[in-house]
């Protein structure tokens, strides 16, 4: 375990937090995303089990996660980066990790993110026809969306 | 594979694929098998009807206004009048409802949850609008959790004197709300004011939570204002009934309601500030007997709707009981100073000192004012016919309480016996505890009571029994009195009691029975009587007395608007039936009755 640690620790600009066994954070800063993941690899991190974004909106920032997985020491390290909420850009993972090409179309879709270098990021995914802001965004406002969009079958009348 | 590979093997050994006959097969034999759904699957919702209080959170929570709440009763017959819940139930719309689950996350009783059944077709979209029932037989899926949920279960804690510390003094007990604490506390509401039912003055509780959540302290307090005119003071001793209601109680714990109220209060030193809505003057005159809590509420509403108002107070103190009976360190007297002011600041006149039937007399006020309102309340301690009782050492609770409040009396003996369970009997108990350890420093001395009432169902609350057993209060529950005992120079020696059969009778009326042949002796020379206080309508004369009706349980007789059977005489606080023997009903009735003195001013011309 702690060699493992160790190991990640000698990747340039971490700053590692083991929050129990089996369970490390990664942070990063947004320049040295892609290396990070290459090293990871390299040290035995396989897969990409989850790439995803939090939304902080009171900090005006996205923090974007990528959640890997080594199967011989049976850890999870999650590499993180917080990035501009107003321009949120940040360069694939896909030649790094092809199961990421999946997840950045989604988080492209849900939070807006630019992802640079994946082709098809930014195309419709499982959205039809979205016409607003990305939904999985804080300041979006789910009840207005949902009241402009959809019939309230609600009256009592109805059933009389 | 190459040919090879068979050129070696034996013409036999295609058969070894025969033994998968025997294993079980990876294949599900669809339609006859199915595949199992996930545990937490999240699909059409199921709701326990009878679990469910109808608060409506799941409403509020729901991102997509997928749920509204509607009267099942079509459908599903449900306790219409179930304490702490509204008769109403989540009907939720499947075309909007985006199966996020955070309604049944939310849910404060757990009644509602997910099940593992998503197939449900109709060509008719209004068919897609139910009320989720346990009876449509679907299998549960996604359920709540303790240990991940967006609710925060745990109050916050209130910081209290040590044992040791506070009874050195009549210092108070509970050091009250922080702005930090406070905030984290008013962030647990809700919001659902399910609590304002409990409440029997029916207190905006969320409005004012989310005011002291924004920091907005003088809102906060004009919206306690607008039903309760002491919330400093019932945010100290209120007997939060709200808080019974909570619906945290549920999972967790409930809103401290009563403390943030406080902490709202104590910011402001005054409330000059607060905006309060006022009638013109309507020329009209109202007299108030009594200025406890009652006569203070109806004074105070009768001044904002324009009406001229006179209290006659008895004693030196106005503020009733709660000036004279609750404790320094569970009431303190700057906290009266402060809420009776602001009641005098409005344009009420209090006249203290001044007795009805012998400095003014009741015919007089009936002739000089417009309305009359009675809030005596029950000023008098109730004697129990004790034998010996006559002797200057066996006194009233009422009395006693007042003496070391107001009197600054301090001085008593080394062991002393109270009689009764009930709040005030705690009061005196823990008076007395504290009294001891000033003038003794608790060496030798003891205090003890005897209640009829065995712990389960001792009347006092709680809190009061807890800090009273921290106190070294000894309890003898289940033991009613008998006589007091004497010593050969008169003195007393310590009242007899005797073990307790039952309380209430088969029928649950109050019916004490003994066990004649166990009896000891409670050891103490000073004995302080505690079961209860009655009214004195001396002031009334007779003829009059002779039309006012009492109902059968003894108390006044009046209407939904507080008016007797004389008219023009309102009464309230305590000696009518709404009343629950503390201070927010009564501030609840004598607001009722300040409505009632105003319908009943502009219907007279």
């Amino acid at each position: 375990m702690m060699g493992i640690v160790d190991k990640i620790k000698e990747i340039d600009g971490t700053k590692v937090t083991v929050q129990r066994e089996n369970r490390i954070f990664v942070d990063v800063e947004k320049e040295r995303v892609i290396g990070t993941l290459y090293s990871m690899k390299l040290i035995g991190f396989s897969q990409l089990s989850v790439l995803s974004v939090i939304d902080r909106i009171a900090d005006n920032q996205f923090e974007i996660f990528y959640v890997l997985y080594n199967r011989d020491e049976k850890v999870n390290a999650t590499v993180r980066v917080w990035i501009d909420r107003d321009n949120p850009v940040i360069e694939t993972a896909e030649k790094i990790y092809p199961s990421a090409h999946a997840w950045e179309r989604e988080i492209a879709e849900m939070f807006g993110v630019k992802v640079e270098g994946n082709e098809e990021a930014g195309k419709p995914f499982i959205l039809e026809n979205w016409n607003d802001l990305p939904p999985m965004r804080k300041d979006f406002d789910s009840i207005k969306y949902s009241s402009e969009h959809f019939v309230f079958r609600h009256s009592e009348d109805k059933n009389e | 594979m190459n040919i090879k590979d068979y050129e070696n093997g034996s013409f036999l050994k295609p058969l070894a694929s025969v033994k998968y006959l025997f294993k079980k097969p990876h294949t599900l034999r669809y339609p006859k098998e199915t595949k199992p759904v996930p545990d937490r699957y999240r699909g059409l919702h199921i709701n326990d009807v009878d679990k469910c209080i109808g608060c409506g959170n799941c409403r509020d929570i729901c991102p997509c206004a997928a749920i509204t709440m509607a009267d099942p009763s079509d459908i599903r017959p449900i306790e219409i009048d179930k304490k702490g819940a509204n008769p109403v139930r989540p009907k939720i719309d499947y075309g909007r409802c985006s199966f996020c689950a955070l309604c049944v996350e939310m849910c404060p009783t757990g009644s509602l949850k997910m099940s593992k059944d998503l197939i449900y077709t109709s060509p008719d979209a209004d068919a897609f609008v139910w009320i989720p029932l346990e009876e449509q037989g679907r299998e549960p899926g996604f359920t709540q959790s303790d240990e991940i949920t967006p609710l925060m279960l745990e109050a916050e804690e209130m910081e209290e004197l040590e044992p040791e510390v506070r009874l050195k003094s009549f210092e108070e007990i509970v050091h009250g709300f922080t702005e930090e604490q406070a905030r984290k506390e008013a962030m647990r509401c809700l919001g659902c004011g399910i609590c304002m039912q409990g409440c029997p003055a029916h207190m905006k509780i969320p409005e004012y939570i989310q005011a002291i959540f924004d920091g907005k302290h003088d809102e906060s307090t004009k919206f306690m204002l607008e039903d309760n005119v002491l919330p400093g003071i019932c945010g100290r001793i209120c007997t939060h009934r709200c808080q019974d209601d909570c619906v945290y109680q549920y999972r967790g714990d409930p809103v401290h309601i009563m403390w943030l109220k406080r902490f709202a209060t104590d910011q402001l030193e005054t409330y000059k500030d607060v905006e309060i809505a006022k009638m013109p003057s309507s020329g009209k005159k109202v007299a108030i007997i009594g200025g406890g809590p009652s006569g203070l509420s109806a004074a105070y509403h009768l001044t904002t709707m324009g009406h001229s108002v006179t209290i006659f107070e008895q004693k030196q103190r106005a503020g009733g009981a709660l000036a004279t009976g609750i404790p320094m360190y569970r009431l303190p007297i700057y906290e009266l100073d402060k809420e009776i002011g602001h009641i005098e600041d409005m344009g009420v006149e209090i006249k203290l000192n001044t007795q009805v039937g012998k400095d003014v007399q009741f015919e007089d006020l009936l002739r000089d004012y417009d309305a009359v309102y009675i809030g005596v309340g029950l000023s008098y301690g109730r004697s129990i016919n004790l034998k010996g009782e006559e002797h200057p050492n066996v006194v009233q609770a009422i009395d006693f309480l007042r003496e070391v409040k107001v009197e600054g009396r301090r001085d008593i003996t080394k062991h002393v016996v109270v009689i009764g369970g009930g709040n005030v009997a705690m009061d005196v108990a823990r008076t007395v505890a504290r009294l001891q350890e000033i003038k003794y420093g608790s060496k030798d001395t003891t205090v003890q009571t005897a209640s009829l009432e065995d712990w389960d169902i001792m009347p006092a609350s709680q809190e009061e029994i807890d800090g009273a057993l921290e106190e070294k209060v000894i309890f003898n529950p289940a033991w009613g009195p008998n006589q007091v005992i004497f010593n050969e120079d008169g003195s007393i020696k310590g009242l007899e009691v005797k073990k307790v059969k039952h309380v209430f009778d088969e029928s649950g009326r109050f019916n004490p029975a003994f066990y004649e042949d166990q009896k000891k002796l409670l050891e103490g020379d000073y004995i302080i009587e505690s079961v209860g206080q009655m009214y004195n309508f001396e002031f009334i004369p007779k003829e009059m007395l002779d039309k006012l009706e009492f109902t059968p349980r003894r108390k006044v007789m009046v209407d939904e608007y507080g008016e007797t059977t004389l008219p023009g005489v309102f009464a309230g606080g305590d000696l009518v039936e709404t009343s629950k023997g503390d201070a927010i009903s009564a501030i609840a009735n004598g607001h009722r009755a300040a409505i009632g003195i105003d319908r009943y001013l502009r219907d007279k011309k």
